[in-house]
């Protein structure tokens, strides 16, 4: 925060909005009953869920035998999609915790959102585990406690165990976080509805917000300690994750860059899914106003970044393994590269590393149609990031004798599907019922960059500067 | 704001340019000399162990003054407003990227004392070396140094010179401009970074690799030259030259990157030593148990202790980033502490056993802190203290951290 604001800065909320106009906006849409394309939206998604739900029943009643996996590969569509979900949940952790830290006013247009979409993504993250344990009803074996199994207890060194606690935590602060947010607004929309149930509903949901000057004092450092406390979360989840892999022997499984490396892809992942749904949303919505080009641009920005380090970390793996003189070192890479499922990993590096660099040029990032083209093609190369690691890594092991291959089964495709139709069926259900946009947080942020924008101040205690406007300049 | 740029102008009220008392410049000067000494007459006198320690002080002083120069890029990139009222300081700290980088190159001078495959005797009876000499070789690794140390000199100057031109011309532009340049820098530093940490210091046990070692050098390296950052700034500010511009909200944010990165450093070790430990394939612990044994494992704990332990625990408080005193006192261990991280990284290798501290580790240590000094307060001198001209400096002179 700052008394004064450089002219660098431009308005983060476009349209002089004044503060019903924002409550307006984002609550209308709740108020009105959904449109036909949400219909739409919501008959494709929960189809999807339920294809996935009629799969998931087939395989917990036959067994995981309808997998593609074998002997060689253990680990393959399952634990692709459970790391690819967990990733893209980062996102949001890192708008409503890091970057509240950082100060990074712009997140108050897409960080209820994304929140909401970190909790849908962990939720479908979590499916993964719980199926392949193949008696999904004996998951509560993996908490460990005094029990009357012999005692059998979970192994502590396994970072599977570890994996458990990780994202038990994650989820729980993340729910914790994203409803302290929704608290204020919870009140707003309490305050405005004339229907009884829904004043029941959010008024019980509103923990009796009274919006003095006293409850906004513990809100907000409520808000600054979880935003503390999920930092650390964002970097612990996915680094354990990775310790699922790195902390075996197997080459292209074990190196020592993948905590780091898989957390920046996790919020490269995220961001890319953040950007597809929040493009969507300002479009249907008509919230162009609240998630200006200036957000995507921003969002364009953290992907380079993120990007830059995922792409980074290719070229560490790729380099060491050469100078490592290991054979198989060198083997699982020459296998990624020029094996069976080469065609996987050029996928990953067409839309992980070489697509997101269209994002350098300004037009690339203020042009809405193509930065969501390029959100939708890192969704998929993260995705091909993941079983490109798993998957191959396993195919070809020490043993030749034992190499093998794998190819999903339909069961698994329809698990997919059926994943991503209860992470869109949830997130349609959130338009719904819960303001997308953080009302509270947006108008403070309402007159930042307005006042200099349209007159840089002169006045100051040590800089009296006098401005003059020089013609053909760039912003 | 598409077709207009501002042009603000300066005003006649801030300090030009910023003096220092010759006593200061003298005593620095007699550092470096005393230091040079020192190096000379090791290098007569017992060479295999001045080298290591010669690369040790090299690759400290380049790396501040990339960091100082990685600071101020981010800060561009990033469109971070809160450090423009401090920004001269890293700028001119950043000018030990021209010493260090010289320092490196001479350096090339010992390649056969520091680097065991660059003996091609060596080489021809171990099939690993072998292996590796398209890559570790004599002429390609000097040409890759000489490449680092001008690349990185380039940037720098580019960007510091680009700030300094602003406080003449006023123009806005210039800011954008170095946004561009800084933009580049990242990726450039990022990418020869990593890769000149392993060179000049994972090739001195040449068996050994990790992935993850380049983040490591690169986490060590930034918090140390954030803690620089802190310590000048505060020295600055209690000699009264910035003291009305820098508050107590600029030590805070200082503070946090210092908790923050430290944290961070702390996070990429344990992470390189448990995905080790973990899989235990010999290859890669031999690395740990030589730094575990007798008088290396306690240095050990002193690695963990000067570079995570206090300043985590230190800086925790809210008022602690906020005071001078804290901040300098945490900001000096951990310029202690990065000493120690390098002395545990490359001197093993030659001091098989226990650590030990003589004259010839002290020579490198003087040499290095005299030049810091010496090149950072020169730097300072050659522009104003304060970038008067700079579009974000008013908002930073006023902001609340």
């Amino acid at each position: 925060m700052s008394d004064h604001t450089s002219i660098l800065r431009s308005p983060l909320i476009l349209g002089n909005k004044s503060y019903s106009d924002v409550t307006e906006d984002v609550a209308l849409p709740l108020d009105r009953s959904p449109g036909k394309e949400w219909w739409m939206a919501f008959a494709v998604s929960s189809s999807m869920l339920f294809l996935g739900l009629a799969a998931v029943t087939y395989q917990v009643m036959t067994g995981i035998g309808t997998w593609g996996l074998n002997n060689t590969v253990g680990w393959a569509f399952d634990i692709t999609n459970f790391v690819f979900w967990i990733g893209i949940g980062h996102a949001g952790t890192l708008i409503s915790a890091i970057l509240f830290l950082f100060r990074q006013k712009w997140r108050t247009s897409v960080n209820r959102s994304a929140e909401a979409m970190t909790i849908f993504a962990v939720i479908c993250a979590g499916i993964f585990p719980i199926i392949h344990m193949g008696r999904p009803w004996l998951a509560f074996w993996v908490v460990p406690y005094p029990n009357l199994r012999g005692p059998l207890w979970v192994n502590f060194r396994s970072p599977l165990v570890w994996d458990m606690f990780a994202i038990g935590t994650y989820f729980t602060i993340s729910l914790v976080f994203w409803f302290v947010g929704l608290i204020p607004d919870l009140a707003t929309l309490r305050d405005r509805t004339a229907s009884n149930i829904k004043k029941k509903f959010y008024g019980l949901l509103s923990l009796g917000w009274d919006g003095s000057n006293r409850t906004w004092l513990r809100y907000e450092t409520v808000y600054l300690l979880l935003a503390g406390l999920a930092t650390p979360l964002v970097v612990s989840v996915h680094t354990i994750v990775s310790w699922d892999f790195a902390t075996s022997v197997i080459p292209g499984w074990h190196t020592t860059i993948f905590p780091p490396y898989f957390v920046a892809g996790a919020v490269f992942s995220g961001f890319a899914m953040v950007l597809t749904l929040m493009i969507i949303a300002r479009t249907v919505l008509h919230f162009e106003e609240y998630i200006t080009l200036h957000h995507i641009e921003s969002m364009g920005k953290i992907i380079i970044a993120t990007g830059g380090m995922v792409a980074l970390a290719y070229l560490t793996e790729l380099f060491v393994a050469m100078y490592s003189g290991n054979e198989y070192e060198r083997f699982a890479f020459i296998n990624r590269m020029f094996g069976p499922y080469a065609w996987a990993y050029w996928i990953m590096v067409s839309c992980n590393v070489l697509s997101p660099q269209l994002l350098w040029l300004k037009k690339v990032r203020t042009n809405v149609t193509l930065v969501f083209l390029l959100s939708l093609a890192i969704n998929v190369g993260m995705w091909f990031e993941r079983f490109v690691i798993i998957t191959i890594s396993l195919t070809r092991d020490y043993l030749p004798a034992s190499w093998d291959v794998y190819a999903p089964t339909l069961i698994e495709i329809a698990t997919l599907i059926g994943s991503f139709g209860l992470f869109l069926t949830l997130f349609l259900l959130f338009t719904r019922i819960l303001p997308m946009i953080a009302i509270g947080e947006v108008k403070g942020v309402l007159s930042y960059g307005r006042a200099s924008h349209e007159a840089p101040k002169a006045e100051g205690r040590y800089v009296s500067a006098a401005h003059e406007r020089v013609p053909g300049g760039v912003r | 704001m598409a077709e207009t740029t501002y042009r603000i102008q300066a005003p006649a009220s801030l300090p030009v340019t910023t003096e220092f008392s010759p006593r200061a410049l003298r005593m620095f000067l007699l550092l470096v000399l005393a230091g040079s000494a020192f190096v000379v007459s090791g290098l007569a006198l017992d060479s295999p162990r001045i080298w290591p320690n010669l690369l040790l002080a090299g690759f400290y002083v380049v790396g501040i003054g990339l960091a100082a120069g990685f600071l101020v890029a981010v800060s561009y990139i990033s469109n971070a407003g809160w450090l423009t009222a401090i920004r001269r300081v890293p700028e001119a700290m950043a000018s030990n990227v021209y010493v260090g980088g010289l320092w490196m190159i001479m350096l090339l001078a010992g390649v056969h004392s520091l680097y065991e495959w660059s003996h091609t005797e060596t080489v021809a009876a171990d099939a690993l070396l072998q292996k590796k000499e398209f890559w570790l070789n004599v002429p390609f690794f000097s040409v890759r140094t000489i490449a680092y140390a001008v690349l990185w000199s380039l940037f720098t100057y580019l960007l510091v010179h680009t700030s300094r031109l602003q406080d003449e011309t006023g123009e806005v532009t210039l800011t954008l401009r170095n946004r561009a340049i800084a933009a580049v820098f990242t990726v450039v530093f990022t990418l020869t970074f990593w890769i000149a940490s392993m060179d000049w210091i994972m090739s001195l046990e040449p068996h050994w690799y990790s992935t993850i070692f380049g983040i490591y050098n690169f986490s060590g390296t930034f918090t140390s030259g954030v803690a620089a950052v802190t310590v000048a700034v505060i020295a600055l500010r209690r000699r009264g030259y910035l003291k009305e511009f820098v508050r107590d909200d600029h030590l805070h944010d200082l503070g946090k990157l210092l908790f923050a990165f430290s944290t961070f450093w702390m996070y990429i070790w344990f992470s390189q030593y448990l995905l080790i430990w973990y899989a235990n394939i010999p290859e890669e612990t031999a690395y740990f148990l030589k730094r575990e044994t007798a008088g290396w494992g306690t240095f050990t704990i002193l690695v963990l202790l000067f570079n995570w332990v206090i300043p985590f625990i230190a800086l925790m408080p809210r008022s602690a980033k906020r005071s001078e005193g804290v901040l300098l006192r945490v900001s000096i261990v951990v310029l202690v502490g990065h000493w120690i991280d390098l002395f545990w990284m490359i001197l093993p290798t030659f001091m098989p056993g226990s650590p030990s501290f003589s004259i010839w580790e002290l020579g490198p240590i003087v040499l290095a802190a005299g030049l810091v000094c010496l090149v950072t307060v020169r730097s300072l001198t050659r522009a104003r203290l304060i970038p008067v001209n700079d579009p974000m400096l008013l908002e930073s002179l006023t902001y609340h951290s």
